[in-house]
């Protein structure tokens, strides 16, 4: 069985932790980055199947990360979780080649269909 | 003007006369020279000094007559002048009033008559203090002196408050200019009188409304800074339902639901908070507000009609279209009719909405909502577009709040009457659109480049 490994990058770390519990118990591999520079670094070492990032980073900007992503990883989905988005940050996540949207605040449940409806759209399917 | 021609007539006849008394007194000297005089030489040297007087005589007439020919037509200028003068003063802007070194008041144009509610003949001869409010008087007879003493053509007051006095009293935010000139050798001040009411108002809708965006900003800031810790609370607690669903007593999970449902309350006040304060580059397109109103009622018809709530709009033909931004229109209008079916409730009543043209303002088109629900008391009427300010147990006090923002950003206002148990309207007057008259339904073509929005949720 292919574990999908999603990694959730969000400068609140709470958030993060809640999120990766959420997805741990429905069996997903979660990894936690806090900032641009942990999060690009995972994308490199860790390769993996999705990505939830936040558009305001402490180090940087969230766009860096979906390019980033996108670039590395041109089959992994990139879902952008944000409060607040002017459309220039939008057009700027479009072009950078975000695949979806999570508008905080959002309920685990939400997250979870988000990410499975994406792994799905990948054919990777969800964990049984 | 009649005084001038008389003179001017005058003037002609006098040079005629006077050269006919001095050719007449002249030859009748020659006359008697020649019958007092014996001698041939003295009597050649008469013709001599005759003829002089006959040249002189016609270079007299013929001086005059040209002076009376150029006075003529000066006076003519003149007259056109002070024809021109008084229709300027008659019709003048501006009120003015023309006041004496003594104070006195000399001449007073209609406007300002208007203005300051007196007949000219009421104010001519009285003193210019009249028109100020009696706490103002020392202190204006004391400007005056001043002014007297070194008298310039400038605005009046710069940095105070001018204020100005109607015959009934009340009183009026004004801004005069003043200008000095002489009239037969006396000093004159002309004022010249503004009625700066209308301004003031806009100047403090204006001020008010940016206000509004700067709270709005800073509203922003705070909603999105609350958002994550908002999140993390309802995240956990979700958690805490999901996981630990077995282990949870029924009292301790409700007591979780609760936390859990007010937690995304709160974040639902924020993100609405984001939401309004979002800066958006506002579309100016002419809107059709009958078109409006239909296509933001299907969105209520269905529930307004299972509350037992009737619906009815009237609308004249041929209503100007206002200028706006569509969809922050609708807002307004789904707002509104959100309080309108709430105030209602379920116990069934009417909603009216009215579309006109306002005689006293004919470039604006006006929106009316009237609802027989349960009406606003007094003291909630006073704050009730206040931010944060709701007289419902679920309300976020932000719908009418952005009513009245997005009203004021499309340079138009909006006003509630109410009277408890008599229902409430809401009247919003816009701006109409004017000449432009290109796309008369353009919904959903917004301009510019699309960008995708990410799926509502709420």
């Amino acid at each position: 069985m292919i574990v999908p490994k999603i990694l959730i990058v969000d400068d609140e770390r709470e958030l993060v932790e809640s999120c990766a519990r959420f997805l741990g118990m429905a069996s997903y591999n979660c990894l936690r980055a806090f900032g641009r520079a942990d999060a690009l670094k995972m994308i490199d070492s860790h390769q993996p199947d999705l990505v939830l990032t936040d558009l305001h980073l402490p180090d940087g900007n969230g766009i860096e990360v979906i390019r980033h992503a996108r670039t590395r990883l041109p089959e992994t989905p990139v879902i952008m979780m944000t409060a607040y988005h002017s459309p220039e940050a939008l057009s700027a996540a479009n072009e950078a080649g975000v695949t979806g949207y999570l508008r905080k605040p959002f309920a685990m449940a939400e997250l979870g269909q988000t990410v499975e409806a994406a792994l799905a759209a990948l054919c990777l399917g969800g964990p049984l | 003007m009649t005084r001038i021609r008389e003179k001017e007539s005058d003037f002609a006849a006098i040079a005629r006369w006077a050269t006919a008394l001095y050719l007449a007194i002249g030859v009748a000297w020659v006359a008697v020279s020649e019958w007092l005089l014996p001698s041939a030489a003295m009597r050649q040297s008469v013709i001599n000094r005759s003829g002089f007087v006959a040249a002189t005589a016609v270079t007299l007439y013929l001086v005059t007559t040209e002076y009376g020919r150029r006075m003529k037509r000066l006076k003519g200028e003149l007259e056109e002048a002070v024809v021109e003068a008084r229709a300027y003063f008659q019709s003048a802007q501006w009120g003015i009033v023309s006041v004496r070194e003594t104070g006195e008041i000399r001449a007073v144009n209609p406007k300002a008559c208007e203005m300051f509610g007196y007949s000219d003949s009421e104010m001519i001869g009285q003193s210019i203090e009249m028109l100020i409010p009696e706490r103002m008087r020392i202190r204006h007879v004391a400007h005056r002196a001043n002014y007297a003493a070194e008298p310039r053509n400038r605005p009046m007051g710069i940095g105070m408050d001018l204020i100005g006095r109607r015959k009934d009293g009340a009183e009026f935010p004004i801004e005069v200019s003043l200008n000095q000139l002489h009239v037969s050798g006396e000093p004159v001040v002309s004022a010249f009188i503004s009625d700066i009411t209308e301004r003031l108002k806009l100047e403090r809708e204006a001020r008010r409304g940016e206000t509004l965006t700067a709270l709005g900003a800073v509203a922003a800031g705070v909603a999105h800074e609350l958002n994550n810790p908002l999140a993390v609370v309802s995240s956990r607690v979700e958690l805490m339902l999901q996981a630990g669903a077995k282990e949870l007593s029924p009292q301790m999970r409700e007591d979780l639901e609760v936390v859990h449902r007010n937690a995304r309350r709160a974040s639902r006040i924020a993100s609405e908070l984001l939401n309004s304060a979002r800066q958006r580059r506002p579309e100016r397109r002419p809107v059709n507000l009958a078109e409006l109103v239909d296509e933001t009622l299907l969105l209520f018809r269905e529930q307004m009609r299972r509350d037992g709530i009737s619906v009815t709009t009237a609308f004249p033909a041929g209503l100007a279209p206002v200028l706006g931004d569509r969809s922050a229109l609708a807002q307004v209008l789904i707002n509104l009719l959100t309080n309108a079916r709430d105030a209602i409730a379920k116990n069934g009543g009417a909603v009216r909405i009215t579309g006109s043209a306002p005689t006293d303002r004919p470039d604006f088109a006006r929106l009316r909502i009237e609802d027989s629900g349960p009406g606003i008391p007094a003291e909630a009427r006073e704050r009730i577009f206040d931010v944060f300010f709701t007289t419902k147990a679920n309300g976020t006090g932000l719908g009418l709040w952005l009513c009245r923002r997005i009203v004021l950003e499309h340079q138009g206002n909006i006003e509630v009457e109410s009277e408890p148990g008599r229902g409430a309207a809401f009247t919003i007057t816009l701006p109409a659109a004017g000449d432009h008259t290109d796309a008369p339904h353009g919904h959903g073509e917004a301009g510019g480049a699309k960008i995708p929005a990410p799926p509502e949720r709420g």
